[in-house]
């Protein structure tokens, strides 16, 4: 006999719908932009007009291919990629050379040059004074070079994030490997960096993709039409193209693509990089 | 050991006899170099022009004393000071709603419901899409003539050209943008809160919004303050959104779009950007230190 019984039948999970209803709700408004944009960038101008918001009823792919020419995408993505890859490969071998010796104490300095790193974070920056270095003394403004100079920047923290990881490195690997006569530059290059390589990467990534997004740095300080970037090019073309709402939507997609696709298929990495980059910093 | 103030993790270092000082220093120079160029002496440069009533003409400047400091509030006042209010408006609508948002959604997303990661990952989609892709898109909805909240709600405004309303739209999409960023970091925290606490709780009867107050909160708190840091130290300085959807029109002019629009344009002269520049810094650095003692010091451990 068993004594009281036991409740067999389910209740009836409302808690769980409210939480899952919400969660749907959310994830819906996170992608409705981007639908909104895909379904009219397929529309015909006359499709637009008559039916602006509706699925789109007979897909017009020469949309993209117009945009494809008229903004010169190829050329927009060949510059963004090698301005960004540019600027990611100063950033990064510049820190390194600078943290790695910096978290040893391997010159007398080393401390010091610490304290000039974090605190230099906190100075005033200056639109105004930045510009008048570039374009009087250093006459780069405008060119593709003043771009990759201050997309280079950002170093203090990633020299912070740095020394923070070779703390946790084992010395004894260096002691040995200089005692053998290894090079300095020889055993940054072989040995420290592939152990120094998680934090590397990451922190390429988190500048590469903060490059790539950028806006307002390639607007101010490239003005040469040749050298346009993505993002720039989509502003001027969506500002030229702003009543053509398929020949815009389809720019926008046409931009978005290449990090959505990036982030499908790296989004675990992706998430962990920025993740450890808030929470470190 | 000699040298008392270093930082303390280099105090117990002895220097590697084998690496040659000078080779090592001289791997470091670039970075000093770098740094010192563009963080150092722009700063400096800036406090100098500031100074000056320098216009690009560099043979016609002159030293004016602190002019362009008092000329800030009488020449250009009556377009900055609201600038500075507009900042903290647009601050305090995207900051705010963004932490109760973000802590709601990983709440939800940490109760591990089936699917629960699919949409992890798709809220964090917004905050790897660039500031144009996102304005481009949020352009769209609106519209007031063919948007969705024009068509499908039928809200009669202006949206983004309505002088009451531009800012408020600016703020949706910055929580949009952002929002999948900060739930990440509040779910990361809460993974880190370990059971027994709610267990130890529930035995003596506390429930739900007890539970969340007593012991989410406090624990959470670490978390609560990076998302802090991120969301204010963004929305202070914030200028892409605003170049992107409005150009500054319709009240939505922040000290940043207004700092870029006077130097990129140059529609002040130099001196007194640079004094603009460093009333921003004067501005950032107050609000710096009020979040430094507000909320920074309250890290609890339980």
């Amino acid at each position: 006999m068993t004594c009281g019984k036991t409740r067999t039948r389910k209740k009836f999970p409302i808690k769980k719908l409210i939480l899952y209803s919400i969660l749907v709700f959310m994830g819906f408004l996170m992608v409705y932009p981007l639908y909104l944009v895909a379904n009219i960038s397929l529309k015909s101008y006359n499709e637009y007009l008559t039916n602006p918001l509706g699925f789109v009823q007979s897909p017009q792919f020469s949309n993209y291919a117009y945009v494809w020419e008229s903004m010169e995408v190829i050329g927009k993505t060949a510059n963004t990629l090698w301005m960004t890859g540019l600027a990611v490969l100063i950033n990064i071998i510049i820190s390194v050379l600078a943290g790695f010796p910096i978290a040893r104490n391997f010159f007398k300095g080393s401390g010091k040059m610490y304290v000039f790193v974090l605190a230099s974070m906190f100075f005033p920056t200056s639109l105004v004074a930045t510009i008048i270095l570039l374009k009087n003394v250093l006459n780069i403004y405008g060119s593709p070079a003043a771009l990759i100079v201050i997309w280079s920047g950002g170093l203090q923290l990633n020299i912070f994030m740095l020394c923070n990881f070779v703390r946790t490195l084992p010395r004894d690997l260096d002691e040995a490997a200089f005692m053998d006569g290894c090079g300095y530059f020889r055993y940054i290059l072989t040995i420290a960096a592939p152990l120094m390589l998680p934090i590397i990467v990451t922190l390429m990534m988190l500048k590469a993709i903060g490059c790539w997004n950028d806006f307002l740095n390639p607007y101010i300080y490239v003005t040469d039409t040749n050298f346009r970037t993505l993002s720039t090019g989509l502003y001027m073309f969506t500002g030229q193209y702003a009543s053509q709402w398929q020949y815009y939507c389809a720019a926008v997609f046409i931009v978005a693509t290449p990090m959505i696709i990036l982030y499908v298929f790296c989004q675990r990495f992706i998430i962990a990089g920025m993740l450890s980059g808030a929470l470190k910093g | 050991m000699q040298a008392k103030n270093r930082p303390s993790f280099v105090k117990r270092i002895k220097t590697n006899p084998c690496v040659s000082p000078v080779v090592a220093l001289a791997g470091a120079i670039p970075a000093l170099l770098y740094i010192a160029l563009f963080s150092v002496i722009p700063a400096l440069l800036n406090l100098a022009i500031s100074f000056t009533d320098y216009n690009g003409n560099i043979a016609d400047f002159g030293f004016v004393g602190f002019k362009n400091y008092i000329d800030f509030f009488k020449v250009i006042g009556v377009d900055v000071l609201p600038s500075f209010w507009t900042t903290i408006k647009y601050s305090l609508m995207v900051v705010l709603p963004l932490q109760v948002i973000s802590v709601g959604a990983a709440l939800i997303v940490n109760k591990g419901l089936k699917g629960s990661n699919f949409f992890r990952v798709l809220f964090f989609m917004p905050s790897i899409l660039g500031s144009v892709v996102v304005c481009s898109s949020w352009k769209l909805i609106f519209d007031p003539q063919s948007g969705p909240l024009a068509e499908y709600f039928h809200i009669k405004s202006a949206f983004l050209g309505d002088s009451d309303w531009s800012l408020v739209c600016i703020s949706i999409i910055a929580l949009w943008a952002s929002y999948g960023y900060s739930m990440t970091i509040y779910l990361a925290g809460l993974q880190g809160i370990s059971r027994d606490y709610y267990e130890a709780s529930e035995m003596d009867g506390a429930n739900g919004w007890v539970q969340f107050f007593k012991i989410t909160l406090p624990l959470l708190w670490p978390s609560v303050v990076i998302c802090l840091w991120i969301a204010i130290s963004g929305t202070l300085g914030m200028a892409d959104y605003i170049v992107l959807t409005t150009g500054g029109y319709y009240n939505t002019q922040t000290i940043g779009f207004y700092i870029f629009d006077t130097v990129v344009n140059e529609k002040v002269n130099k001196g007194l950007s640079a004094a603009t520049a460093n009333y921003n810094f004067i501005f950032v650095t107050v609000i710096m230190l009020l979040y430094n003692y507000f909320i920074r010091k309250r890290v609890v451990d339980l």
